[in-house]
Formats: C-alpha cells, sequence, structure tokens
C-alpha cells in the first residue's frame, strides 16, 4: 500500500502575498545647471520663439534699429525648437522601447 | 550662461560695430562742417566700448569726442570767419576715420560669422544619436 498522500494543507494558510510596496513618487531631481527642470527648460525654449516674432514684427514695422538682433532670435528661435524636436523624438522612442518589452 | 552664450555675445559684437559704423559715417560727413567762431567746433565722435558683466559680449559705454586743437585756415573774407580772419574746421582726420571704418567692417563680418558657425555647431549637436 502506498502512503497516504499526505491531504493539501489548506491554501488559506499559506503566506498571503505582501503587497508590493508603491514605487515611491518621483521627486524632481535637483536642477544640475542654471536650466532648471524639464517644464523651465520648455518654457524658455517656447519664449525663444516668441522673441521671433516679436522681433520680426518691429522689423517688419519698421521700429528695429538693429538688423542682426532679428537675425540672431531667429536663429535662436530654429535651435530651439530643433531642440524640442529632438527631445520629443527620444522620449517617445523611449516609451516605445519600453512597450516592446515581452511581460 | 544662458543656452546660447556664443550666439548672443555675437550679436552685442554685431550691436557695437554697427555703433562704430554710425559713428564713423557721422564724422565723415560732417568733415567739411564749420561753425562759427563762438561755439565749439565739430569734433570726431568716438566709440567707448566696455565689456558686459556677468555675461558674455560687449556693450556701448558711451560716445565720447575727440579732444585737441582743430585745424585752423586763414580766411577773412568768410562769413563765418572770427575777429582775426581765421576759420575753424571741424577735428576730423580722414585719414583715420577710413582706417576706423575698415575695423568696424571687418569687426561686424567678424561677429556675423561667428554667429553662423556657432548656429551651425548646435545644430551638428542636436543631430548626435538621431537614427
Amino acid at each position: 500500500m502506498s502512503a497516504p498522500i499526505a491531504p493539501v494543507s489548506s491554501a488559506l494558510n499559506a503566506d498571503p502575498i505582501s503587497s508590493i510596496d508603491g514605487i515611491g513618487g518621483l521627486s524632481q531631481p535637483a536642477p544640475a545647471n542654471g536650466l532648471g527642470n524639464f517644464s523651465d527648460l520648455l518654457q524658455k525654449l517656447s519664449s525663444y520663439e516668441v522673441d521671433a516674432n516679436n522681433k520680426a514684427e518691429q522689423l517688419a514695422t519698421g521700429k528695429l534699429t538693429n538688423i542682426h538682433d532679428y537675425t540672431v532670435a531667429a536663429a535662436k528661435a530654429t535651435l530651439a525648437i530643433e531642440l524640442t524636436t529632438a527631445l520629443r523624438n527620444k522620449a517617445v522612442e523611449a516609451y516605445q522601447e519600453i512597450m516592446r518589452m515581452q511581460v | 550662461m544662458s543656452m546660447f552664450e556664443a550666439i548672443d555675445a555675437a550679436g552685442s559684437g554685431s550691436s557695437l560695430a554697427q555703433t562704430m559704423l554710425d559713428a564713423i559715417s557721422d564724422n565723415i560727413a560732417n568733415a567739411e562742417t564749420i561753425r562759427p567762431s563762438g561755439q565749439q567746433p565739430y569734433r570726431a565722435k568716438l566709440v567707448v566700448a566696455s565689456a558686459r558683466e556677468g555675461t558674455a559680449g560687449v556693450s556701448v559705454a558711451g560716445i565720447t569726442e575727440r579732444g585737441g586743437n582743430p585745424p585752423m585756415e586763414y580766411d577773412p573774407t568768410n562769413p563765418m570767419a572770427d575777429a582775426n580772419g581765421y576759420v575753424t574746421h571741424a577735428q576730423v582726420d580722414m585719414t583715420e576715420e577710413m582706417s576706423n571704418l575698415i575695423l568696424a567692417q571687418r569687426l561686424y563680418q567678424a561677429n556675423a560669422s561667428v554667429a553662423n558657425t556657432a548656429s551651425a555647431s548646435y545644430q551638428a549637436g542636436l543631430q548626435i544619436g538621431v537614427k
């Protein structure tokens, strides 16, 4: 005769799964340089665009005395827009990479 | 340090060069200005530049006038001559103004070139890591 199969212990005695600690709220890291955190950066980049539009308007109405003020502002606005686009592309790429992970 | 400080500094240099061009053209236009004897003669304008505090670049500190004695010419028939028959010309040295003109032009072009090169450099930096 085979040994009697030990009774299955009640599942209720099993250790309950201890609750997983939630990921702590992400705190804003201290800004490493003078630029500040991410939303400040976006504010600054959009301010370059606004400045270029103002200078273009002044140039068109004849109030701008220095021509190079407008071209410098336009160059900075172009760089700011390209930088914002690069940031967005990197963020989307990182998100897609994470979503591709097999769970 | 602002983000595009090189371009800002180049822009301020261009503003200084433009002020220099304005002053030089004023001087050359007034090179033959004769004033009546009671008044100060026309003196050449000189632009004083100073480095900006806290940020890169230069600013115009002020515009001074050249001192010294202007050239006098004996011309008693001139209605602007003084009691002794001397006429006071403008204190403008044409050769110096022309050489300053070339200097201001080169300064403006150099600053514009710096702004262009800095802008191209930043754009190359933005291409890093782009697939």
